[in-house]
């Protein structure tokens, strides 16, 4: 039986992940395997006892990435042509997802790097979008007033941007 | 999928990471690589603008951050260069050089490194997580986000960044892939969505030639974009620089249908016939002929593509904007409704077509706070007026509920002279014994209250009466001295007439008032005339409203002595009386005015047209063409009537004999 067979059959145990913080969540299987940096490591280490260590995720990104895997742990596993970029970007963020997305602006960033972090492909493309929308239609001053970038353009730079659209000549 | 690390800006800033990102670019998106021919490459311009610590960094690495700006100058440039461009203006005044904001952040806490502020995680994000994000923006926010700092402009305007670019097109509207292959993925962004004009750099600039890929206010535009034979100080450029650069046809269609008119860029022509006798006789100048024929051949295509796009995508967008104006109209009237308003009180013109209603923004709670009190005032002030309009027509109602009343009083005056005096329905409702009978909402109509108004009501109607006449007939007798009308004096030498002298004057068919309504030319003697208008007009009458002057005395006479010259036995029996004069018919014309053979239009319209009239008409017609600047009488002819035939009117006033 291979690694993904004996995983399979083992879905009705209890997984337990251990946060940066030290903390430690016991979580149920499906609900681990929405991740795919847990699920390849539940299969190779098979059977264990002891606590995933998850160094880049503190104790409350987790938890709020396992109420996600926790709501979406019957979901189906999205095809490989669903990954296509195309294909994912013509997908609306469900109103659950909406919902659960309006969190204070540091915690979606958290959750979109824990996302990232543990290989959960359909949060971190809500996390992205949440944020691609706040930023959508917006002027260059106000990005920067958003996300607090500082205008570090030289004044040549500057000069450059403002005749950007001058470029080369013999086009 | 392994997890990965590491920032955007380390990544962007370390050395010899180029397998770190590669690696970390493949699936967030499939970045790609750089090409020979378009070296990401910042475009020339830059590398003649890169100051001289760019100039010493590696110049093979395409991620080398930009020098630090010199902090002690900076801020004094950003302030000098925010007054030259709007979009950057103000920064300078809220965004500190990097340098200072990391000082005086970590000022406070020794030995503790800065926690990021809320956002400014964005840019530590990995690449490939910053490369998905910006995936799913528009180009236009691309294209703004690409201005925000030199982190992401440097990402942005490198091959890297194609894939982001390429997302974004999809992203609007599947802006179509270019052939030519020369523009880079940013200028091409650039074209579509800046405004700046590419040659003076004026902001919208509105004239864009996809063809020739360019983008300016009009007067560069002309100024640029040329004939071949208007192209005047090109006679020497080289041989083949016009099948090398792009060309834009134009047809003029309807107005010069099969012309085609071909444009080409003036400075693009420049440029290429400059490179072409640089090449010429040296290896690789066939090379750069055949690019550029592709490149010209290949901008056809792709102009044609744009263009297309762009008609599209513009009725795409006048489509959202009127979805959009819509659901905000439809939004502004359900909450109106929340609040208390009726439907029809929301139909109102003045809120359906209010600025405010119909604007594509969509309606946020932040904009309804602002626009509900303007919409609340006017809805406000439309119930005021409804109610004030309300009260007002149940007024009018009761008030014409007065007029059998009005009637009874009028007929219960047995002299006809008398009850010609009585005032019309309108000075009627004016008189204060009147207007306590409908002014107030509960005004009591019943025939106990009538009849106990009565004496009272038929004071003011005498007084009325007593007031109208004095001030007709103190105008008559003027404006017969002024005629120079021999008067009947009682007595020779009496300066005064008496009251029946005068009575009797104003019998007379000279006499004759003008209907006080303003449409109507009918003629009566007082107050025979009154009577007439009781039926014909509406309004109140006051002391000037029956008004005679001396010029309407001479006219009535010389339309008499017109018709006593004509037919001298025809006031021999009957007396000339405004009944008489009707009777004739149409029966005058001004010989100064009639019209002419063949005349229309203007000599019509020019009001010197006079047609056939009546005697009133004519009296009229004296006074308004005749009078002014001074008076004169013209000729009038007057045709009698004809005998009626059988079974006609008879306007004439023949008598018909009874054989009988």
């Amino acid at each position: 039986m291979s690694a993904r067979g004996e995983a399979e059959q083992g879905s009705e145990t209890n997984v337990t992940l251990q946060t940066s913080d030290d903390e430690q969540f016991k979580v149920d299987r499906d609900v681990a395997n929405r991740s795919v940096l847990i699920r390849n490591m539940l299969e190779d280490v098979g059977e264990s006892e002891q606590a995933i260590p998850l160094p880049n995720v503190s104790a409350n990104v987790l938890k709020k990435v396992l109420e996600w895997c926790e709501h979406h742990k019957k979901d189906p596993e999205p095809l490989a042509e669903d990954l296509d970029d195309n294909r994912r970007k013509t997908t609306e963020i469900s109103d659950w997802d909406a919902k659960f997305i309006q969190v204070d602006q540091e915690m979606l960033f958290e959750i979109i790097l824990a996302a990232n972090y543990l290989d959960i492909k359909p949060l971190l493309d809500v996390g992205c979008k949440t944020v691609a929308n706040m930023i959508k239609g917006k002027q260059p001053e106000e990005i920067r007033k958003l996300f607090n970038i500082v205008n570090d353009f030289t004044p040549e730079e500057e000069a450059q941007i403002k005749k950007e659209n001058e470029w080369a000549e013999d086009r | 999928m392994p997890p990965r690390k590491g920032s955007a800006q380390a990544q962007l800033a370390s050395d010899g990471t180029d397998e770190t990102r590669a690696h970390g670019l493949d699936d967030a998106g499939e970045m790609e690589g750089t090409s020979a021919d378009s070296p990401t490459a910042r475009p020339r311009r830059k590398a003649a603008q890169t100051s001289k610590a760019a100039a010493a960094a590696d110049s093979d690495d395409e991620f080398e951050p930009a020098p630090a700006p010199p902090k002690k100058k900076q801020k004094g440039k950003r302030k000098a260069n925010a007054d030259t461009e709007d979009e950057y203006a103000g920064e300078s005044e809220e965004f500190e050089p990097p340098a200072k904001t990391v000082k005086r952040s970590t000022a406070g806490k020794k030995g503790k490194s800065r926690r990021p502020k809320k956002l400014e995680l964005f840019q530590t994000m990995p690449l490939d997580v910053l490369a998905l994000i910006v995936g799913e923006l528009d180009t236009k926010t691309v294209l703004a986000m690409s201005r925000t700092c030199s982190l992401f402009r440097r990402l942005l305007h490198s091959p890297q960044g194609t894939s982001v670019w390429k997302a974004a097109r999809f992203n609007t509207s599947n802006i179509p892939d270019l052939t030519a292959g020369d523009l880079e993925e940013w200028m091409y962004a650039s074209l579509l969505f800046d405004s700046t004009c590419q040659v003076c750099h004026k902001p919208r600039a509105n004239v864009t030639d996809w063809t020739l890929r360019v983008r300016a206010c009009a007067k560069c535009m002309k100024a640029n974009s040329k004939q071949r034979l208007k192209m005047y100080g090109m006679h020497n450029a080289h041989r083949l620089v016009w099948e090398c650069v792009p060309e834009s046809k134009w047809s003029p269609g309807y107005f010069d249908e099969g012309a085609i008119y071909s444009f080409f860029w003036l400075p693009t022509v420049q440029a290429v016939s400059a490179h072409l006798k640089e090449l010429d006789g040296k290896p690789g100048f066939d090379d750069y002929v055949k690019e550029r024929k592709r490149i010209k051949q290949a901008a056809t295509v792709d102009g044609a593509a744009i263009g297309r796009w762009w008609a599209t995508w513009q009725a795409s967008k006048s489509m959202d904007a009127w979805d959009a104006k819509f659901s905000r109209q439809e939004k502004i009237n359900a909450k109106l409704i929340e609040m208390g308003y009726t439907k029809r009180e929301l139909d109102s013109s003045s809120i359906q077509n209010h600025s405010l209603m119909k604007q594509a923004r969509d309606l946020t709670d932040r904009i309804w706070k602002t626009v509900s009190p303007k919409f609340v005032e006017i809805l406000e002030k439309e119930r005021e007026d409804r109610r004030a309009r309300e009260l007002a027509a149940a007024m009018k109602k009761r008030a014409d509920a007065l007029k059998p009343f009005y009637d009874s009083l009028q007929s219960s005056i047995a002299s006809a002279e008398s009850r010609a005096l009585f005032p019309p329905f309108g000075n009627f409702l004016m008189f204060d014994s009147v207007k306590t009978l409908y002014e107030p909402e509960d005004a009591d109509q019943s025939p106990t209250a009538l009849a106990a108004a009565r004496n009272s009501i038929m004071d003011d109607a005498n007084r009325f009466a007593a007031e109208i006449k004095s001030a007709f007939y103190s105008q008559l007798v003027k404006a017969h001295n002024d005629a120079g009308t021999e008067l009947q004096r009682d007595q020779a030498g009496a300066t005064m007439l008496s009251q029946t002298a005068v009575e009797q004057l104003a019998k007379k068919v000279e006499s004759a008032v003008k209907c006080p309504s303003v449409w109507c030319t009918t003629y009566m003697t007082f107050p025979v005339v009154l009577d007439h208008y009781k039926v014909c007009g509406s309004q109140p009458l006051t002391a000037e409203s029956l008004s005679t002057s001396a010029a309407r005395i001479l006219a009535t006479k010389h339309v008499i002595a017109v018709v006593n010259a004509v037919e001298p036995d025809r006031f021999k029996d009957d007396p000339p009386s405004t009944t008489t004069l009707y009777a004739l018919g149409t029966a005058f014309k001004c010989d100064d005015c009639k019209s002419r053979e063949g005349a229309v239009g203007p000599a019509i319209w020019s009001g010197r047209y006079q047609g056939s009239a009546r005697w009133s008409g004519m009296v009229q017609h004296i006074l308004d063409k005749h009078a002014q600047p001074t008076f004169v009488l013209p000729v009038v002819e007057y045709t009698p009537p004809a005998p009626p035939s059988p079974g006609q009117d008879n306007p004439g006033g023949f008598v018909v004999e009874d054989d009988g």
